[in-house]
């Protein structure tokens, strides 16, 4: 359906993206996750037509359409990163005005406002200005005009930044439902694991400008099928305890936050006696002691050496 | 591209701080500046109430008689009584009077012939604001002068007050200005020679200096040349506000919405033409309307004249738009603010000053002047005075078409610059 064929894009001696391929199907929820800074954003204003890349290809049912960017844009919805509206209209004003531009008109444009503030939950607030919302009421909207044109793929680039809890809640039910109920295709990127792990049936894992891993969560997740993850939470931090443990036979990765200590260990390990052992000989008391199974971030730890957020 | 319009106008009027700077500074401006500056333009004297006294210490008819006597002692052949007459009606003194009495100068100058103590205490009391006093043989020593080239001429003094020295110096150029032109005539006469009784003859009543405006219309005044100028200042404002926000646009990717839209980039662009052209048209005709309804001193008569106004302002509010798609494009050509802040803070201030929204340029350089006359604020200024003032079609049409081949080239320009659909 959507593919895009080994993107590049290179801003001067620096490589945003690079040779990245990704594919959507129709009705799939993929996400693209990253840290800040990937080239998530560069990689959908690419797929989105928006701008073009140094090489590679973007095509649509198998035609190329860098060329012919009206071919694709009509069914396209983007939500981007910032509020992209205009703050001194109302959120009537700014579908009203988006609406037309897509050449929607009369009962027509009437019925699809009604229908997206509906979806995002703002009927009520329409006639306010953009400027009097809240955080979560603007992003809201946000992804409202996206919808406006009734696209069949939604590309939304961290749609929950900078959000409460609830609105992002909010936002992250009206994905799914927008994917499982109206059949929507979408490309979601976030830096947010716990929201991709929620929302996608398929993840692209990206990181300096290139894709690292992809699969769905289970087969993200099998990267790590022989390990698992050790969390201990001390009582003070001590750095010739942390040493010891970078040092034990058996432990492949040591992540530090604070007091609390990340061992990623071969499964089946048996080394809590051991790690007792030092942290009694270092006078390092242990709070508590947990053995989980691997998530997203630590495959992302694991294939980065570092976490997602840093 | 009427979505484009009707949003960009209805952001722009939400902005009430905007708003209120682009329609409200330049009428306050308007007041303070028409108001503080009264008096430079030749319409304000109209205003003033200028009392003086005369002092007649001359004998006119005497002094007639006696240049008569002189020429005949010369042996000059003349009929007495035909050039009696005709010295008599072009006396020097009557020259004086006559100006005193015309036109423009009647209304604001009276003139009161006292003695030299009553003018004194007049004087002193604050009555009059000077004293003009005619010495004794005066007409004769000006006529000997002026006929036989002998002796050194008239002269008159003028005696300011200690109070309102603003008015006597009014006065006083008044008279310089009189005097100066009665000379040049006698020094023509002079080089014509002998031919100087003859024409003396022939012109007896000849129209000495005075004030007199170029048009049938009544003089330029301060508040007039201010309304029109701050108003033609602030309308380039609207340009770099509209392109500020077409920043804010593309920084925050609405635009990139527009493109995903299907719309072509130039109808954005063309879009931000349009509705500057329609705000700078709606904020002048509402400066215009609003200072020739409530500000004394600026007058816009009858529909022929409006109608100028309103031409005028559409070539202007054409050119300024142009100029609002310029600053757009070079603002989204690099992605940054500074094109549309530096006209905003400099270039506009800059444009008001050559363009004479401050004061008439020709009166500092003539250079500047020049420049002032190529710049588009300064173009559309010159029409309205022009036109206001009374003068043709004819005489604005050049400027008009100015303004139309500034647009022409702002507009090409912008295309240009323009970055399209990839942008950001």
């Amino acid at each position: 359906m959507l593919e895009a064929v080994g993107l590049r894009k290179v801003f001067k001696k620096n490589v945003a993206v690079d040779d990245i391929n990704l594919y959507l199907e129709e009705g799939e929820s993929v996400g693209l996750l990253g840290p800040n800074g990937a080239g998530k954003s560069t990689a959908i204003s690419m797929i989105s037509t928006l701008m073009d890349p140094t090489s590679g290809d973007v095509k649509w049912n198998g035609e190329n359409v860098l060329k012919k960017p009206n071919k694709i844009r009509n069914v396209l919805g983007v939500v981007p990163q910032d509020i992209a509206l205009y703050p001194e209209l109302s959120a009537y004003e700014n579908l009203k005005f988006f609406g037309k531009l897509y050449g929607l008109k009369g009962k027509e444009l009437e019925l699809k406002i009604t229908s997206v503030l509906d979806i995002v939950g703002l009927e009520e607030r329409k006639n306010e200005q953009v400027s009097k919302y809240s955080g979560g009421m603007k992003r809201r909207i946000n992804i409202a005009v996206a919808l406006i044109h009734d696209p069949q793929i939604i590309i939304m680039d961290e749609p929950t930044v900078g959000i409460d809890p609830q609105s992002r809640n909010h936002i992250l039910e009206m994905v799914r439902r927008l994917n499982t109920e109206k059949g929507m295709t979408v490309l979601y990127t976030s830096h947010y694991m716990e929201e991709v792990e929620r929302l996608c049936d398929r993840i692209y894992i990206m990181d300096h400008g290139k894709v690292i891993a992809t699969g769905t969560k289970q087969e993200l997740i099998s990267i790590l099928s022989s390990e698992e993850t050790v969390l201990l939470t001390l009582d003070q931090s001590k750095q010739s305890f942390t040493e010891r443990m970078k040092n034990l036979d058996g432990v492949l990765q040591v992540i530090e936050n604070d007091t609390s200590l990340k061992l990623i260990v071969p499964k089946g390990s048996r080394l809590l006696g051991s790690i007792f052992n030092i942290a009694e000989s270092e006078e390092v008391q242990i709070v508590s002691a947990n053995i989980q199974v691997p998530t997203l971030e630590d495959v992302f730890l694991h294939l980065t050496g570092r976490k997602l957020r840093d | 591209m009427l979505p484009f319009l009707k949003k960009d106008m209805t952001v722009l009027v939400r902005d009430r701080t905007e708003l209120l700077v682009l329609l409200l500074m330049p009428l306050i401006l308007t007041v303070i500046l028409g108001f503080a500056l009264r008096g430079m333009m030749a319409g304000d004297i109209g205003d003033l109430d200028l009392r003086v006294a005369v002092v007649m210490e001359d004998d006119a008819d005497a002094g007639v008689e006696q240049i008569i006597d002189d020429l005949e002692s010369a042996g000059a052949t003349i009929d007495r009584d035909s050039l009696t007459d005709s010295l008599s009606e072009a006396e020097p003194i009557q020259i004086y009077q006559s100006a005193f009495e015309s036109g423009d100068l009647a209304e604001m100058l009276t003139v009161e012939y006292v003695s030299k103590s009553e003018a004194q205490d007049a004087l002193e009391e604050e009555e009059v604001a000077a004293v003009l006093t005619f010495p004794d043989e005066f007409t004769y020593d000006v006529l000997q002068k002026g006929i036989l080239d002998e002796g050194d001429g008239g002269e008159i003094t003028i005696q300011h007050g200690t109070e309102n020295q603003f008015l006597s110096t009014i006065f006083e150029d008044v008279v310089v200005q009189i005097t100066e032109q009665f000379n040049m005539e006698l020094a023509i006469s002079q080089i014509v020679g002998e031919d100087a009784i003859a024409m003396m003859e022939q012109q007896p009543n000849s129209n000495l200096g005075g004030l007199e405006s170029v048009t049938d219309q009544d003089p330029l005044s301060s508040i007039q040349y201010y309304a029109f100028g701050m108003a033609v200042m602030f309308a380039l404002y609207v340009a770099s506000t509209i392109s500020s926000k077409a920043y804010l646009e593309n920084h925050y990717h609405v635009f990139h919405r527009i493109i995903l839209s299907g719309q072509h980039p130039l109808k954005y662009l063309l879009g931000k033409v349009g509705s500057t052209t329609i705000l700078v048209f709606l904020q002048m005709m509402f400066l215009i309307t609003i200072a020739s309804t409530f500000l004394s001193g600026f007058t816009i008569r009858g529909m022929e004249q409006w109608a100028g106004v309103g031409l005028i302002t559409i070539l202007f509010a054409f050119c300024v738009g142009t100029i609002a798609a310029l600053l757009t494009a070079v603002s989204m050509r690099g992605e940054s603010e500074v094109i549309s802040n530096i006209f905003s803070f400099g270039i506009v201030s800059i444009l008001a000053f050559v363009g004479g929204s401050f004061f008439p340029t020709s009166q500092i350089s003539s250079v500047i002047s020049e420049i002032g006359n190529w710049v588009p604020n300064g173009i559309a200024l010159n029409a309205f005075l022009q036109w206001t003032q009374g003068l043709s079609l004819q005489f604005i049409t050049p400027l008009l078409w100015k303004l139309v081949g500034l647009s022409v080239l702002f507009l090409c320009i912008s295309l240009l610059v323009f970055p399209g659909k990839k942008v950001g």
